[in-house]
């Protein structure tokens, strides 16, 4: 437990604290590509020192940030089209952007299972190969992430499902919106819409999370067919006719995170 | 059995490596989750929400290029996306701040409306940052000042001189002393 750091060492500290001054930080810049012991160095250091700014209290950025971003991502990938080839998909690469297909098919609160047949009408005109959840017979998909929004852009909830692990989690981004349904004598009611009928996953707790053992029911469904997962406002208890009988307040597509093994 | 922290790691886990396959639905998660807590990591060092918002955008179209290069040895997923926007964030200081005065960066921190001058909850830091924070405590005071000050803000060793009232080549050594002592003592 030597305490004694060489030169490089220090370097490699200050350079991660931020205290060196603008012509040693491009020395260490240089560095960090030229000399990969410095590199693993600055790692280390990383690691002990940033996790202290998980102390530091979140702060909201505004939704023009993410647009920027999305828009570089758009250039770029408008950028590729161009100089590809359009052919089959093997499986992974996608040419359309998945976010971007359920963008331009917006989804208003009564028209959930209208948008749903539209996109199933439209599957067979695009082919499967532009449908980047339509069934690969080959693959195994395990892992999916959905962002229910409320309306067409406002993302309140993160759901994960992992189907090896037989798990779904549900926990909102910003407040819960449950107290608020609580208060007045209401619950949210989490459902997946995959198929004809709305199949209940159980209500929200307090602090707007689920997390549910996925039942054997989802697993057939999510590897076939165009699911989504909803969110309802419920009399308290629940629904009590086993499918909604509220508005659905948040919607979202489920969608595979491509697992690899 | 997993804690809610490995399981929120490998969420995140999962969701960097999704985007370093350019799947844009778990990038656009991975940004719900993340830019919260990366925002205000570059705010607190330039201090201007326009700037710390090109900052952040820039950062994430790195972390979009870059994914591919997270490995676990880069720490966790949230520790390797906060040191490529705090670097952007620093190397914005040194290289972008331009007409942006140090006076007109003055008139920021007064404006910056952040009434606590000790901003760091540890509450809600995870167990390493709390582990950092047991270490940071075991240090002189001016001295655990001085690397608060650059770790939180990106104060140089000019500029912590010039805070502290103290000769440039003290502050050096309470830095490389300090940093010496943390090493051992995350090290136990």
């Amino acid at each position: 437990m030597n305490g004694d750091m060489n030169e490089r060492d220090i370097l490699a500290a200050e350079y991660v604290l931020g205290v060196l001054e603008a012509d040693d930080w491009a020395r260490a810049e240089r560095l960090l590509v030229e000399d990969r012991g410095f590199a693993l160095e600055v790692d280390a250091w990383n690691r002990r020192l940033l996790p202290a700014l998980e102390a530091l209290p979140p702060q909201t950025p505004r939704p023009q940030v993410w647009r920027r971003i999305q828009a570089e991502l758009d250039r770029r990938r408008e950028q590729e089209v161009r100089q590809t080839i359009i052919r089959p998909a093997p499986g992974r690469a996608s040419l359309f952007d998945r976010l971007g297909f359920w963008r331009w098919c917006s989804f208003g609160t009564a028209a959930l299972a209208a948008g749903l047949a539209a996109i199933v009408a439209l599957g067979p005109t695009l082919g499967p190969s532009y449908m980047p959840w339509w069934p690969q017979p080959a693959e195994q998909q395990t892992k999916f992430v959905a962002v229910l929004n409320e309306g067409a852009a406002t993302p309140t909830w993160l759901v994960t499902v992992d189907l090896e692990a037989q798990a779904l989690t549900i926990r909102p981004l910003n407040e819960s919106p449950v107290q608020q349904a609580a208060a007045e004598q209401r619950s949210l009611e989490l459902w997946l819409v995959a198929g004809a009928a709305p199949v209940s996953l159980g209500l929200l707790d307090p602090a707007g999370e689920l997390t549910l053992p996925t039942a054997a029911v989802l697993s057939p469904d999510l590897a076939s067919a165009t699911p989504a997962l909803a969110v309802s406002l419920e009399p308290a208890g629940g629904s009590p006719t086993g499918a909604p009988t509220g508005p659905v307040l948040y919607q979202g597509a489920i969608l595979p995170i491509s697992a690899e093994d | 059995m997993q804690t809610s922290a490995t399981i929120e790691r490998s969420v995140l886990g999962e969701l960097l490596a999704a985007t370093a396959r350019h799947e844009e639905a778990a990038f656009q998660a991975l940004y719900l989750e993340t830019s919260g807590q990366l925002f205000a990591v570059v705010l607190r060092i330039v201090r201007r929400r326009d700037w710390a918002e090109e900052i952040l955008q820039e950062a994430y179209v790195k972390i979009w290029d870059r994914a591919g290069s997270y490995q676990a040895e880069k720490g966790a997923p949230l520790t390797w996306m906060m040191a490529v926007a705090r670097n952007r964030a620093l190397d914005w200081l040194r290289r972008d701040r331009g007409e942006a005065s140090w006076d007109a960066m003055e008139e920021e921190q007064e404006r910056f409306a952040d009434p606590d001058p000790n901003p760091l909850d540890w509450a809600i830091a995870g167990d390493d940052g709390r582990r950092l924070k047991a270490c940071l405590d075991r240090l002189d005071e001016r001295a655990r000042d001085c690397v608060l000050l650059s770790l939180c803000e990106g104060y140089t060793h000019q500029e912590l001189s010039e805070r502290m009232d103290t000769p440039l080549g003290t502050v050096k050594s309470w830095i490389r002393r300090s940093l010496q002592r943390l090493k051992v003592c995350l090290e136990r």
